[in-house]
């Protein structure tokens, strides 16, 4: 039985298409495997709203097939290969965001520009939860400081 | 665009809603690793859930369409093909790159950051 090259059995188009996707699974994977270095900016690290994407994932979802097109407006032979991209950073994009809004919200995952609100401390009279009241404790005289000694 | 293009799109989004929809199950219970469904294998081959997802999804779909004989349902299958197979390629490339560099990749990358 003679195994041919698999890639030769689609049709061209589709061919484009999966290098398409290709594009963008890379540029994603890509971008995972920098962030993990010291030196990539922390400001890509952030998120705008804590139940989005980090910056960096939208920026690798969004600007790969945008970029495809505005190349495959100058050169129509590339229009697979941004549809193809298209293809797969759309549903992608969509899985990133329905994943951060159901994962709980970890507290370091506040973004840098909104700082996080401290809550002021309790006041003493508190109705809710009102403080514990000092009992008084009664005095034993001392037996060496009383006027019986 | 023309309604190939639209089903394809259909069906890239019906994959990466089925990803979604598991992956989303994931991270809401953290501790569901136990789970059979989210089975590692081996840690360069992504989970099983993605598997399912990923090349389930577009399969059932080609089979949809010889079934019902509608070629709606096999283009539906060609853009699933492409969003699954971009993304365990992907995402196998990444572990195997991990793994060479003496590191041990996470058990699923979805939910990881």
């Amino acid at each position: 039985m003679k195994l041919g090259n698999p890639f030769k059995m689609i049709d061209k188009e589709t061919q484009k298409m999966l290098l398409g996707g290709l594009v963008g699974s890379l540029s994603y994977y890509g971008d995972l495997a920098l962030s993990e270095q010291s030196w990539y900016p922390a400001e890509l690290k952030g998120r705008v709203i804590p139940q989005l994407p980090r910056n960096d994932e939208l920026l690798t979802s969004i600007a790969p097939p945008v970029a495809m097109w505005m190349i495959a407006k100058k050169k129509p032979k590339l229009k697979d290969m941004a549809t193809g991209t298209m293809l797969y950073s759309g549903p992608h994009l969509m899985q990133r965001i329905v994943v951060n809004a159901v994962k709980p919200v970890a507290s370091t995952s506040y973004p840098m520009a909104f700082p996080v609100m401290v809550s002021a401390p309790l006041p003493a009279a508190n109705k809710i939860y009102p403080q514990p009241v000092p009992v008084a404790t009664p005095s034993v005289p001392s037996v060496a400081a009383g006027k019986y000694r | 665009m023309d309604s190939s293009y639209k089903n394809m799109l259909i069906g890239a989004f019906v994959t990466g809603g089925v990803d979604a929809g598991l992956s989303g199950y994931q991270a809401m219970n953290p501790d569901v690793s136990s789970n059979p469904l989210y089975t590692v294998v081996h840690p360069a081959i992504p989970p099983l859930n993605c598997w399912i997802a990923d090349a389930g999804v577009p399969l059932a779909l080609f089979a949809l369409g010889k079934v019902t004989k509608k070629p709606m349902f096999k283009q539906m299958a060609k853009g699933g093909a492409i969003y699954g197979f971009s993304e365990l390629l992907g995402q196998t490339l990444y572990r195997v790159a991990v793994i060479a560099q003496g590191q041990t990749p996470a058990a699923s990358y979805s939910i990881v950051r």
